[in-house]
């Protein structure tokens, strides 16, 4: 045990240590946590919140539900993520209890957890001002996430050492894995199956009987208990919770599971991961892709790179840069639409569908940002192939890149023209989504170049992440401002004709030249690794 | 040709090389020594134009992060890296296509053959044991025939046999005239193939002798590494290292 406190108080104590020798880090940290409070505090509280409440309490059933599935299911697959290569090298070998490590196992996990769902605090403007909750109502609703899945992640090892008894453990587990959110959706169809509408299941789903559901339901039941004021039922919620760690900590211990061995493969793999991402270089981690027809087939010189994506891209999907993004990609747009159509069902003048489209385009703007970091451009940066070949640098910058800058023009032509057909949209405003969601591919590639070129590196997070959105903004700004000057000038709030798409222009037309204009000043990119 | 002037690395305050300076004539096969830490791999990485430094490097005469150095030398990285979703003969139809080396099919089958991957061919690189994604890095690294060779810690993680065949691949791109620069640590592996050994210490050539220097002060390659890196030997600087 004192060989266990001390690994965990050195650990504590240096990563403190490290983060007050990084003071970029540092200031990211603080930076990042006052405006979390700044938000939680100053945000002005809307007693009446714009949506329904049940809106609140169903959606946070369906979070707990697809988190612990994922999480159940994925560790079912390799294994608990508690312990890292580091534990099993060290700690498992030495002469310290199973259990004491398990305990060290489970409360490292419930930090790291809590720290992990801390970057949620960031929708609390927005969740505050949709229901009129408080900011300690947000925050327990992360804490009561954060629990929950600590408690996923302790069942999940047990399930995973029974599955590795046979075939037919395995294939029980999984069924009753997925029973749990199986029994909740028949639950709420069941209720809602007299007048079956959106608003019907939502107030199913919201329903108190699903708070019984084990685990699930109680955690939902526990936290909303304790934003509702209602300390008894959330202690009765916390205690069923708790009582149910306990026994499966309990037999975790007392099944004779060599625990060890069941985490060895997840430990190696996570470790492998990290290293990866450490040395810079790419792992596959998924298993059994499908290799289908061989070969390149086309390109020479600089221009294989753009054949050798469009392979990969085969890999991935039978239609190449068309696949499961693309599906979720309209799926969120389609929630979009639906959610808005919801909210105004109410109302006098509800949301046309051409604002769905628009509103759905910046979502998936955003989302792309984050997307675009993953892209095959930014792949083969990590490959030393690029550097190498005997190419002109900007010829190889463009024929890298242009796989990732198609992706995004594929998929908003795809998405919006299906969009439109089904929210019977007027087809210009489509047309300007999927014009301004393609430039912004562009740009967020551009942005990515320039941002290797600028901060050194790709940016992906902390302080590097935050100087890249803000160089980006800056670089957009000109086009935005244009496009809001094309607005008011056209009065084209009305979405009539073709004047969606005569606004969307000015933005459209200054990300591409923007976007080549990076490409061209950066054409020397690709001359070193290094830059 | 590979010449090396100069060559001057700095990360932030730390000197990875420092002022390096040595040549490897054409069929030629040099060996970059020097114990963990020493900066092999930076000199490596700077020779083949990934990293940025001071000093210059050139390949048959042309500067090395021009398009023509490039086209004359091949590169095996430490840390073999391939493309996950490409099947091994797609690896090097894509060096064939970006190489432009035409009727590479053949050369392919060669390479293939001698490493033992000939029934991995539709593998993807993800799913490559790290010893075969070595191999395929040196078929990649091969296939466009180069003539200057930058080998970073080639033989970690192959099998016997694929040592034995990369050894004599050495020996053939010798005879071939071409010029080959390995990084190692592991003097064993290369005693049979080297010309010249240059002993890296604290970021410096240390010590650069030729093979026949060697046999005639009746030296071992590994009395004199020993002697360097265990501080018993030469002491670092200009005045200890034989120039080029």
């Amino acid at each position: 045990m004192e060989a266990i406190l001390y690994i965990a108080r050195k650990q504590l104590k240096n990563s403190a240590v490290k983060l007050v020798r990084r003071p970029a880090r540092l200031i990211a940290v603080l930076a990042s946590a006052a405006l979390i409070v700044w938000m939680l505090l100053d945000m002005p509280s809307n007693s009446q919140g714009r949506l329904d409440p049940a809106i609140l309490q169903s959606g946070f059933l369906v979070w707990l539900l697809a988190l612990g599935t994922i999480t159940a299911l994925a560790s079912l697959e390799s294994g608990s993520s508690l312990f890292r290569l580091p534990d099993v090298n060290l700690l498992f070998v030495s002469p310290v209890s199973p259990k004491t490590i398990l305990a060290y196992g489970l409360v490292r996990q419930t930090g790291k957890t809590f720290a992990g769902f801390a970057f949620l605090l960031f929708y609390s403007g927005m969740l505050i001002d949709s229901f009129g909750i408080t900011a300690a109502d947000v925050v327990t609703l992360i804490l009561g996430t954060a629990l929950f899945l600590v408690v996923v992640q302790a069942l999940s090892l047990l399930l995973y050492c029974v599955a590795n008894r046979g075939p037919s453990q395995r294939a029980a587990i999984k069924a009753g894995i997925l029973a749990v959110p199986l029994l909740a959706a028949m639950y709420v169809l069941f209720q809602a199956r007299t007048g079956l509408s959106l608003t019907a299941v939502i107030k199913a789903a919201a329903s108190p009987v699903l708070d019984n559901l084990p685990v699930v339901g109680w955690a939902r039941g526990a936290v909303f208990a304790v934003m509702a004021g209602n300390l008894s039922a959330a202690a009765l919620y916390a205690a069923l919770t708790a009582i149910f760690l306990a026994l499966v900590i309990f037999f975790l211990l007392k099944i004779d599971a060599d625990y060890y061995e069941d985490v060895l493969s997840n430990a190696e793999k996570t470790f492998e991961l990290r290293r990866a991402a450490k040395e810079k270089r790419g792992i596959n981690v998924g298993r059994g892709k499908k290799v289908g027809s061989t070969g390149i087939g086309n390109g020479w010189g600089a221009s294989a790179f753009f054949y050798k994506h469009l392979c990969e891209a085969r890999r991935s999907s039978r239609f190449a840069l068309v696949g499961g993004s693309t599906l979720l990609l309209l799926l969120v747009n389609l929630g979009v639409a639906g959610i808005m159509a919801l909210i105004g069902s109410g109302k006098a003048d509800p949301a046309t569908a051409d604002a769905m489209l628009l509103s759905g385009c910046g979502l998936s703007v955003y989302i792309l940002f984050f997307q675009n970091a993953s892209g095959d451009w930014s792949r083969e940066l990590e490959k030393p192939y690029l550097y190498l070949v005997p190419e002109d640098p900007f010829r190889k910058l463009f024929w890298a890149g242009l796989s990732t800058v198609m992706k995004p023009a594929v998929d908003g032509f795809i998405v919006f023209a299906v969009l439109c057909a089904v929210l019977r949209a007027n087809p210009f405003s489509a047309l300007a989504c999927a014009l301004s969601y393609a430039a912004f591919g562009f740009l967020f590639t551009a942005g990515g170049v320039l941002g290797r070129r600028a901060l050194g590196s790709v940016p992906n997070r902390g302080v590097t992440m935050v100087l890249y959105m803000m160089l980006l903004l800056l670089v957009m700004s000109p086009g935005i401002a244009g496009t809001l000057i094309a607005v008011f000038a056209m009065k084209a709030a009305s979405f009539a004709g073709a004047a969606p798409l005569l606004a969307a222009l000015p933005l459209v037309a200054w990300n591409i030249a923007a976007s080549l204009c990076i490409f061209y000043g950066c054409r020397n990119l690709l001359s070193s690794w290094e830059n | 040709m590979l010449e090396i002037q100069h060559l001057t690395k700095k990360y932030r305050k730390l000197l990875a090389n420092d002022d390096l300076s040595f040549r490897v004539q054409d069929g030629e096969v040099a060996v970059l020594a020097g114990p963990n830490g020493a900066g092999k791999s930076t000199a490596i990485k700077c020779i083949a134009g990934l990293l940025r430094f001071q000093g210059s490097v050139t390949v048959c005469g042309h500067p090395n992060k021009s398009v023509e150095a490039k086209r004359l030398f091949g590169y095996i990285p430490e840390i073999p890296a391939p493309m996950e979703s490409l099947t091994v003969r797609e690896h090097l139809e894509f060096i064939a296509r970006a190489y432009r080396v035409e009727d590479w099919q053949k050369k392919a089958d060669v390479l293939l053959e001698r490493l033992e991957l000939e029934d991995k061919q539709k593998k993807l690189g993800g799913e490559l044991s790290k010893g075969m994604q070595q191999k395929l890095s040196i078929c990649c690294a091969l296939l466009p025939e180069p003539k200057a060779v930058l080998l970073d810690e080639p033989l970690v993680g192959l099998d016997p046999h694929a040592i034995k065949e990369l050894r004599e691949m050495m020996e053939e791109l010798r005879a071939r005239g071409c010029s080959v620069l390995v990084s190692t640590h592991m003097l064993d592996t290369v005693r049979q193939v080297w010309d010249r050994a240059l002993i890296m210490m604290n970021g410096k050539i240390a010590a650069e002798r030729t093979r026949r220097e060697m046999e005639t002060g009746g030296e071992s390659l590994e009395q004199l590494f020993f002697s360097i890196t265990e501080g018993k030997g030469e002491e670092l600087g200009s005045d200890s290292v034989h120039s080029a």
